[in-house]
């Protein structure tokens, strides 16, 4: 199972991840299940001035900078086959 | 056009909240001279060509977010801060509302038919038989085409059967509804043509290197926050759905940058609807006229009086949702500064030759605020808009068929039932060439419809070029909150 944690705070969300909200479309239905996706306040990072936003957790591990949501469905592909 | 995301409009965001979050934290004057520097330091990999390069276009995008007309500094040599200097100085902002950034520009070559190095000099050639001009020849194995002679048919790319053959476009010409975007002769860069332009700001989301902007008033809208000055926010009705959190947290995060009332223009979509419907009457309905059209959107109200002058008459003299509730606000409160917060670039046009609104932010640029002021909308309590309750069809203006449900509801609101199936409409979803030429005819025919809705985005002011989400999500829930009103629609 892969866990993504998507922060939808302020500073990810205007920077980009208002479109990770169309994620669960654009999955397919075998992806889906192998995914928990859930959508999180602000992770902290943004303030901490570690990275830049949108930010991911999957499987613990923070991704930065993911400019849209077809980049974040290709990290979570690579985390599947992992 | 571009994707909504991309490196370009990052890049734009995160300088915007960087200048914003410096000028707060009353930084800016000392630091803002190096953050082109601090962008792409040595040793960085660059985006462009060279560092050098890449320092150039931040500094440039930084002029533009300063609100700068990059087109009339001639001076090279003044620094960022020097513009700073003459951003906080200014009283008024002014035309033109886009500036290019000639050195961002890259000089595009003219729209052509190009033979890629796929061609395999293959012996059929079909590119070269079914020319009807003879612009093919193959030299060294691979077709050329004579750009003289090319009349642009496309015959070449769509026989070849390697696909070789490609169609290279100007980004910001071919996005260009009405033929606004010409290039100087000399340099070949992007010239914007304002007896032709209608403000849509399609060009800023189109050309791949952001070599033109907006200039923005974030530096101006920040000023006076900064002052305390009695500032009102006039959130348009697509800001739901832009941001985390309800609506109603919006509020609260809006009070929390420092504006002491919000005005919800979706009230002011409701006047302009009521008063657009008695126009109707007074006009169409008594037969005087053969249809009607909206004013709400600026950049279709410019490109029937520039472009299709026949159409002009049938457009509706009614003020506009942000017109309605400006003068609102300015009546409430006569010495506040009102900001109108949206998705569009022709608000910014418009504004400028309304009394009653002084500036005008759009949702990417207030997005940059919320960064800046470190605002977590969805840990905020929920508040009320301080503008009286919108229905819900003035809630629903936004996308695309928003206006004519709208219509239809106070047709039948004042007229009664029955009248609502003499209102016949046709709704004309964002404008390119293709519905320009449409609505020129329609304009010269007897038509089965007595009311057109133009929107200048397509999908509606939710695909406008300042916003944040996904016009189809950003639909979704404003058809939400549109169903939540307590005042009918
Ligand atoms: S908003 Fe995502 S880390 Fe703060």
């Amino acid at each position: 199972m892969v866990e993504v944690k998507i922060c939808i705070g302020t500073a990810c969300y205007v920077m980009g991840g208002a479109n990770f909200l169309l994620i669960k479309e654009k999955l397919s239905d075998k992806e889906r299940k192998k995914v928990k996706l859930e959508f999180v306040p602000c992770l902290g990072y943004c303030k901490s001035g570690k990275g830049k936003p949108p930010f991911v957790l999957i499987n613990g591990k923070i991704y930065e900078k993911i400019v849209d949501v077809d980049a974040l469905i290709e990290i979570i592909r690579e985390n599947i086959e992992k | 056009m571009l994707a909504l995301n991309n490196k370009v409009n990052y890049l734009k965001k995160s300088l915007a909240a960087e200048l914003l979050k410096l000028f707060f934290e009353d930084e800016l004057h000392t630091k803002i001279n190096n953050i082109p520097i601090e962008r792409a330091p040595k040793f960085s990999q660059p985006v462009d060509c060279c560092i050098f390069k890449d320092r150039a276009m931040v500094r440039n995008k930084i002029m533009a977010l300063l609100g700068i007309n990059i087109e009339k500094e001639e001076d090279e040599t003044k620094d960022l801060s020097f513009f700073l200097e003459k951003a906080l100085k200014r009283e008024k902002v002014n035309c033109p509302v886009l500036t290019v950034i000639d050195i961002a520009c890259h000089s595009c070559e003219k729209e052509h038919y190009y033979v890629t190095d796929l061609c395999q000099g293959c012996s059929a050639r079909p590119c070269e038989s079914n020319c009807p001009v003879g612009a093919i020849k193959v030299v060294n194995g691979r077709s050329v085409i004579d750009q003289n002679k090319c009349v642009k048919c496309g015959r070449c790319k769509e026989m070849c059967p390697y696909n070789a053959i490609v169609y290279k476009t100007v980004p910001c010409e071919s996005n260009c509804p009405v033929g606004a975007i010409s290039r100087d002769p000399e340099t070949r860069k992007a010239k914007i043509d304002y007896d032709k332009c209608i403000y849509c700001g399609k060009c800023t989301k189109s050309c791949p290197f952001g070599a033109i902007m907006d200039r923005s008033q974030i530096i101006d809208v920040a000023k006076n926050l900064k002052d305390g000055k009695n500032m009102i926010a006039l959130v348009a009705p697509s800001i739901v759905g832009q941001f985390p959190g309800t609506v109603f947290q919006m509020v609260s995060a809006l009070k929390k940058v420092g504006f002491s009332k919000v005005y919800e223009v979706a009230y002011g979509a409701d006047l302009t609807s009521k008063s657009e419907v008695k126009e109707f009457i007074e006009k169409v309905k008594s037969g005087e006229q053969s249809m009607m059209s909206n004013s709400c959107c600026p950049a279709w109200v410019k490109t029937a009086k520039k472009h299709i002058p026949e159409f002009s008459k049938f457009v509706s003299d009614t003020p506009t949702p942000m017109a309605f509730i400006a003068q609102i606000a300015k009546e409430e409160v006569p010495s506040s500064i009102t900001v109108f917060i949206g998705p569009c670039i022709a608000k910014k046009f418009e504004a400028i030759h309304n009394a009653d609104v002084d500036y005008v932010l759009t949702f990417e640029e207030l997005g940059a605020f919320f960064i800046a002021r470190g605002i977590e909308i969805s840990e905020l309590s929920e508040n009320e808009f301080d503008s009286p309750i919108s229905t819900g069809v003035g809630r629903g203006f936004p996308i695309s068929g928003g206006v004519v449900e709208a219509i239809k509801y106070y047709v039948s609101e004042i007229c009664g039932e029955e009248a609502s199936d003499e209102l016949k409409p046709f709704k004309i979803d964002g404008l390119n060439k293709k519905n320009i030429s449409i609505l020129k005819r329609i304009a010269k025919s007897e038509n089965d419809f007595n009311f057109v809705e133009v929107m200048a985005c397509e999908d509606g002011c939710v695909g406008g070029p300042g916003v944040i989400s996904n016009p189809n999500l950003c639909g979704r829930k404003v058809e939400s909150y549109s169903k939540e009103s307590s005042v009918g629609g």
